[in-house]
C-alpha cells in the first residue's frame, strides 16, 4: 500500500525468473495440488482451497435444494478456525459441490468434523458419503481425496493466515478508536491510552519471537460461521459460472490456468492485483470440457464486472476468449460481457466467509498496519520521551492506511 | 445531430453553473381520471418548452417541463410496452425496472435512505402515495414564473378530477451568494458537456481525452434513443426517444451541524473552518478547485469558466492537495490514478441541478431551526447505471478506489453516515511530517432526504400522443449485420415494439438489490423449471 517507484530489484527477479520457467515448464505443470506438502517452504504457505465435487443420490435433489436455500438453515455451529470462505451450489440437478478456502487441509478436514451434524445432513444425500459421517476424520479425508477437483488456476489477493487476518481488523480498529480517543488530549493522556494500546493482545502475532496463541475469546475469530444469503453492497460475495470451452482451445487455455497458479502460489506475483476487489479466483476443468470459474469479490456485481473490463480487460480475454459465447469485443463490451457472465452464471446457494462485512482493501491495509504498528511498538514504550512526535512521524507515514 | 424540437429544455439546457434560472417551481400532481388528465396535456402542450424554444430567448419567459412518473405511463396505457423491454435488453431492463419501482421503493436498497433519511419518515406527499406527474417551471424573474404558473394553475382548476398533491419552491440567492448553496460552496460547476447538444463546452466538462483536453459525453447518456457512450442505442422506440429520466430528490441540510462541526475540527487541528470545508468538498466555497487551488481560495480562478473546472487527479495520487473521499473527487473521479478509471467514470455522469429552498442561514448566525435545503434535479438516460450506481458505489461505499479501504468513510459531504460504534470519519493527508494527518471523527449526516421520485421527461411528439391518445408508428425494423452493435434481441423483428395498450398484467419489478449476480437469469429459470417437470415425473 505504500507508494513504490519503478521495479524493485525483488520484482524484476521473479519476473526474469517467471519467463525462463515458463519456458521450460509450460504445458509440464500439473493442476494445482490442494493437500498442502508436510515439507513446503514457509514463502509458498497461505489460503489453499479444495472444491469437493459428490453425485447427489437419485430423488435427493430436491430435498437437498430446500435445505440449501433455506437462509435459516446453518449447518456450521462452530468458529472457523482456518478457514476463509466455503459455499454450496449445485448443477445439472444431480450434482453438489462444496468449495472451500482454508489455510491448512486439516483445518478443513476438522472444520467438517466438528460440524458433523450438519454437515451429515446435506452430504447424507450425495452416493458414496462415508457412513460414520464427517466425524469419521479418515474417511472423511479419504472421501475428499476421492471426490476433489484439480484446481487449473487458483488466485489469492493474500498469503496470510485467517487467524492473522482477523487480528490485522481488530488491531486496525482498536489503534482508530486509540487514535480517536486520544485526539485534543493532553500528553499524560496519550501516554496512558498509548500503554493501554500496547497491550492489545492482537500485536502479539506479529512479533514473530512470541507464541502465538491469543485466546480466541479475544479475538474476533470466535464468531461462528455463518452461511446466509448476502444483501448489502459493502459486503463480500461469491460469483460462479459454468461455461463451455471451445473445442481445440482446452489445451491452450489449461496451460495459461496452470501458468497463472504458478505466477502466484509459487512465484507469488499477482497477475491480477491491478483488480482491488477480488479475493480469490478459481477453475476447475469439468466434464471434460467445461469451465467452472469461482470468485470471491467485494461489492456490486456492476462494479466487479466494470472492473474487469476496465482494469484487467486483457488478461480476462485470454482466459474467457476461449468460451464457448464469448463477446467478440470481449470484455470492453461491458453490456455483451455482463450478459454472458449472467447468461452462464450459477446461482450459489449458500455461502459463507470469517470476514464477509471485510472489503480486500480493508485486509490489505490492516495487514500493512498491524506490520507497521508490532514494529513501531516495539521500539517506542509508553514513557518514550518523545512519543508524541514519534507517533505524528508514525502516522504521517502510514496514513494511506488509515484512509 | 440531436432533435433539439423534441427535447425537453430541462434536459440540456440552463444546468450550468450561472446559467441556472433564479425562480424554480415544481408542482406534483396524481390523476384520478385517463381522459382528464389527457386533455390537461393537451391544454398545456403548447406551453412546454423544447431546447430549441429556450434557444430563442434563453428561458427569459419562463419554462415549463413535464414529467411523468410510471403510474401515469401504466395508466395512459404504456406500462406494457416498458415491460416488453424486461425481457430483451438487459441494460434497459434495469433502468425501467427503477424507473417502474420508484425512487421511494429503492430508496433505502440503492441510495442508502436510512435512519433520518428512511422513506418512512419522508414528507407525505413523496411517502404516502405514488405521484404521478411534476410540472417544472423556472424563470429569471420571478413575473416570468408568476405567468407560466398562472397558466399551469387554471389548467389544474379546469379539471377536478386532477389532484394537486404538493408544490416545492426553490430560489438562489442573490448577491454574495449567487450561485452558492446553503453550506456555502459555489453549487453545480462540474457538469458533462453532451456531444451534439448544440451549445458551448468548458474544459473540464466532459470526458478527460489521453493527454490533453476533453471530449463531450456521446448524447445517448442524457437523451433516450441516442448511441450511449458504450456504443449502445438504448429505448430506440418511439416513445421513449428523445426522452430522458428525471430524478427528483428534497435534500435537507443541516447547516447549523455543519457550521458547528466544521468549527470543531478546525479548532482541535489549529486550522481554519474553511480549510476544513474546501478540505471535504474538494473545492474552496468561491468553487475554485483544491487542485487548482491547494492552499487558499482564488475567487478570480472559481469566475474563469475556461479554468474552474480544468483538472484532473492524475498527478494527486495520494490526495495530498484533494484528499481521496472529497466529495467532488468521489462523484466525477475524472482521471484519477487512485479510482476507477476514464472508461468507467463516462459511464456514470450525470447531470445536476440543485436549486436552494428555505431562508438562507446568516454566516455566523444560530441555527434557527427552519428546514432549508436543496430541490435535486438528476438527468441520465439510465437511472440504475448512472444516479443509482454513483450513489450507491460512489457516495456511500469506497470500492471504486485503491486507496479508500474503510467502507464506513462515505462522502463528507452528503454520505449517509453511520452512528455510533460504525460512525465514518474523513482524513486530511498531510504532506508535513512534524504534523498527524487530519482526521474528522464521527461524520454526521449533513444531509438527508425528504423525499423524491423518479420521473421520464418524455419528448414533445410523445407528449403530443399521450396527449390525443395516439399510439405511435410502428417501430421501423431494419436488419442490422450479425456482429454491429445493432443486432441486439430488442430489434427482433417479432417483438412488436409499438404495442400500445395493456395486455397482461406487469410483472413485479424487483425493487430490492440482486447485489449478488446469483439471480439466474430467465433462461436459467426456464431451463431449471423444465428440468424440474421432467424431474417430478
Amino acid at each position: 500500500m505504500t507508494p513504490k517507484d519503478g521495479l524493485s530489484r525483488r520484482d524484476f527477479g521473479r519476473a526474469a525468473g517467471a519467463i525462463i520457467t515458463t519456458g521450460l515448464f509450460t504445458g509440464c505443470r500439473p493442476c494445482f495440488s490442494p493437500f498442502t506438502p508436510e515439507s513446503e517452504p514457509l514463502h509458498r504457505r497461505g489460503p489453499r482451497t479444495f472444491t469437493v465435487r459428490a453425485k447427489v443420490s437419485p430423488s435427493h435433489f430436491r430435498e437437498l435444494r430446500r435445505l440449501l436455500n433455506d437462509p435459516t438453515h446453518n449447518p456450521f455451529k462452530t468458529d472457523a478456525r482456518g478457514i476463509h470462505y466455503a459455499r454450496f451450489f449445485t448443477t445439472g440437478h444431480d450434482t453438489l459441490y462444496f468449495m472451500v478456502i482454508y489455510d491448512e487441509y486439516w483445518n478443513a478436514v476438522h472444520f467438517l468434523g466438528k460440524n458433523a451434524e450438519g454437515v451429515d445432513e446435506i452430504f447424507g444425500h450425495c452416493s458414496g458419503f462415508p457412513r460414520g459421517g464427517a466425524a469419521d476424520a479418515e474417511a472423511l479425508d479419504r472421501y475428499l481425496r476421492d471426490n476433489f477437483l484439480c484446481v487449473e488456476l487458483f488466485y489469492r489477493a493474500y498469503d496470510t493466515r485467517q487467524s492473522d487476518i482477523r487480528d490485522a481488523l481488530v488491531l486496525r480498529d482498536n489503534f482508530l478508536s486509540f487514535l480517536r480517543d486520544s485526539d485534543g488530549g493532553t500528553d499524560a493522556d496519550l501516554r496512558a491510552l498509548y500503554a493501554d494500546f500496547v497491550d492489545d493482545p492482537h500485536l502479539l502475532n506479529h512479533d514473530k519471537s512470541k507464541t502465538n496463541d491469543v485466546p480466541a475469546a479475544l479475538t474476533a475469530a470466535n464468531r461462528t460461521f455463518q452461511l446466509t444469503p448476502i444483501r448489502s453492497p459493502d459486503r463480500v460475495g461469491p460469483f460462479t459460472l459454468l461455461a463451455r470451452i471451445k473445442d481445440k482451445e482446452l489445451k491452450k487455455v489449461q496451460r495459461l490456468l496452470r501458468l497463472g497458479t504458478f505466477a502466484t502460489i509459487d512465484l507469488g506475483v499477482r497477475p491480477l492485483k491491478n483488480l482491488p476487489t477480488l479475493h480469490f479466483a478459481r477453475v476447475s476443468v469439468v466434464d471434460r470440457n467445461y469451465m467452472l470459474f469461482a470468485s470471491v469479490y467485494d461489492g456490486d456485481f456492476i462494479q466487479y464486472v466494470e472492473d474487469f473490463g476496465t482494469r484487467i480487460a486483457k488478461e480476462i480475454d485470454k482466459i474467457f476468449g476461449s468460451l464457448v459465447g464469448y463477446p467478440m469485443a470481449g470484455s470492453r463490451d461491458i453490456i455483451a460481457f455482463k450478459a454472458f457472465l449472467r447468461a452462464r452464471q450459477v446461482k450459489t446457494n449458500a455461502f459463507g466467509g470469517s470476514y464477509l462485512d471485510r472489503s480486500l482493501l480493508q485486509i490489505k491495509s490492516s495487514l500493512a498496519l498491524s506490520k507497521a504498528l508490532a514494529e513501531f511498538t516495539q521500539s517506542v514504550g509508553p514513557s518514550d520521551r518523545r512519543l508524541g512526535a514519534k507517533l505524528r512521524h508514525f502516522l504521517h507515514d502510514n496514513q494511506l492506511l488509515l484512509t | 445531430m440531436l432533435d433539439l424540437r423534441q427535447i425537453q429544455s430541462n434536459v440540456l439546457r440552463g444546468y450550468r453553473y450561472g446559467t441556472a434560472a433564479k425562480f424554480v417551481h415544481y408542482t406534483f400532481v396524481r390523476f384520478t381520471d385517463e381522459a382528464d388528465a389527457r386533455a390537461l396535456l393537451e391544454r398545456l402542450l403548447p406551453q412546454v418548452t423544447s431546447c430549441e424554444a429556450y434557444d430563442r430567448d434563453g428561458g427569459a419567459q419562463g419554462v415549463l417541463n413535464i414529467a411523468l412518473a410510471y403510474p401515469a405511463i401504466d395508466m395512459f396505457g404504456y406500462g406494457g410496452q416498458a415491460r416488453a423491454l424486461d425481457a430483451t435488453d438487459d441494460e434497459a431492463t434495469a433502468a425501467v425496472e427503477a424507473f417502474k419501482c420508484g425512487m421511494r421503493a429503492r430508496a433505502k436498497a440503492y441510495l442508502g435512505d436510512d435512519g433520518s433519511s428512511a422513506p418512512d419518515r419522508w414528507e407525505a406527499p413523496y411517502r404516502d402515495e405514488r405521484l404521478h406527474a411534476v410540472f417544472a417551471m423556472n424563470a429569471p424573474t420571478s413575473d416570468a414564473l408568476q405567468r407560466v404558473r398562472g397558466s399551469v394553475d387554471d389548467a389544474l382548476a379546469a379539471y377536478a378530477s386532477v389532484v394537486r398533491v404538493h408544490d416545492e419552491a426553490g430560489a438562489h440567492f442573490d448577491g454574495e451568494w449567487a450561485g452558492k448553496e446553503h453550506f456555502g460552496f459555489a453549487d453545480g460547476i462540474a457538469q458533462p458537456s453532451v456531444l451534439d447538444a448544440g451549445d458551448e463546452a468548458y474544459p473540464g466538462d466532459g470526458t478527460p481525452k489521453k493527454r490533453r483536453g476533453w471530449s463531450r459525453l456521446r448524447s445517448g447518456e442524457f437523451v433516450l434513443g441516442q448511441p450511449d457512450e458504450l456504443g449502445q442505442v438504448q429505448f430506440r422506440s418511439a416513445f421513449f426517444k428523445n426522452g430522458s429520466f428525471m430524478v427528483f430528490r428534497k435534500l435537507q441540510q443541516h447547516v447549523g451541524l455543519y457550521r458547528d462541526y466544521v468549527r470543531s475540527v478546525a479548532e482541535r487541528n489549529d486550522v481554519t473552518p474553511e480549510f476544513v470545508g474546501a478540505k471535504m468538498v474538494g473545492r474552496w466555497q468561491s468553487g475554485a478547485p483544491l487542485m487548482r487551488a491547494p492552499d487558499e481560495d482564488d475567487p478570480e480562478l472559481a469566475r474563469d469558466p475556461h479554468k474552474a473546472n480544468d483538472f484532473r487527479y492524475c498527478d494527486d495520487e495520494f490526495g495530498d492537495r484533494c484528499p481521496l473521499g472529497a466529495h467532488i473527487r468521489r462523484n466525477n473521479p475524472r482521471e484519477d490514478p487512485s479510482g476507477p478509471g476514464v472508461v468507467q467514470t463516462k459511464l456514470h455522469r450525470i447531470i445536476r441541478r440543485a436549486t436552494p429552498y428555505g431562508p438562507q442561514l446568516e454566516p455566523g448566525a444560530d441555527d434557527d431551526g427552519t428546514e432549508r435545503g436543496t430541490l435535486f434535479v438528476v438527468i441520465n438516460a439510465n437511472i440504475a447505471r448512472q444516479f443509482e450506481f454513483v450513489q450507491r458505489n460512489w457516495v456511500n461505499s469506497v470500492l471504486s478506489s485503491t486507496h479508500l479501504t474503510f467502507p464506513n468513510d462515505r462522502d463528507p459531504l452528503i454520505g449517509a453516515q453511520h452512528s455510533g460504534p460504525r460512525a465514518g470519519k474523513y482524513l486530511v493527508p498531510n504532506t508535513s511530517r512534524n504534523r498527524a494527518p487530519l482526521i474528522a471523527w464521527d461524520l454526521p449526516r449533513f444531509v438527508t432526504t425528504r423525499g423524491g421520485e423518479y420521473f421520464l421527461l418524455p419528448s414533445l411528439d410523445t407528449l403530443y400522443n399521450l396527449a390525443h391518445d395516439v399510439p405511435p408508428p410502428p417501430e421501423q425494423v431494419d436488419c442490422p449485420t450479425l456482429d454491429s452493435p445493432d443486432a441486439r434481441p430488442d430489434a427482433r423483428p417479432d417483438v412488436d415494439q409499438s404495442v400500445p395498450r395493456r395486455t397482461s398484467p406487469a410483472p413485479q419489478p424487483a425493487c430490492v438489490p440482486d447485489t449478488k449476480p446469483d439471480q439466474p437469469s430467465v433462461g436459467t429459470k426456464l431451463r431449471a423449471a423444465l428440468k424440474n417437470a421432467f424431474d417430478d415425473e
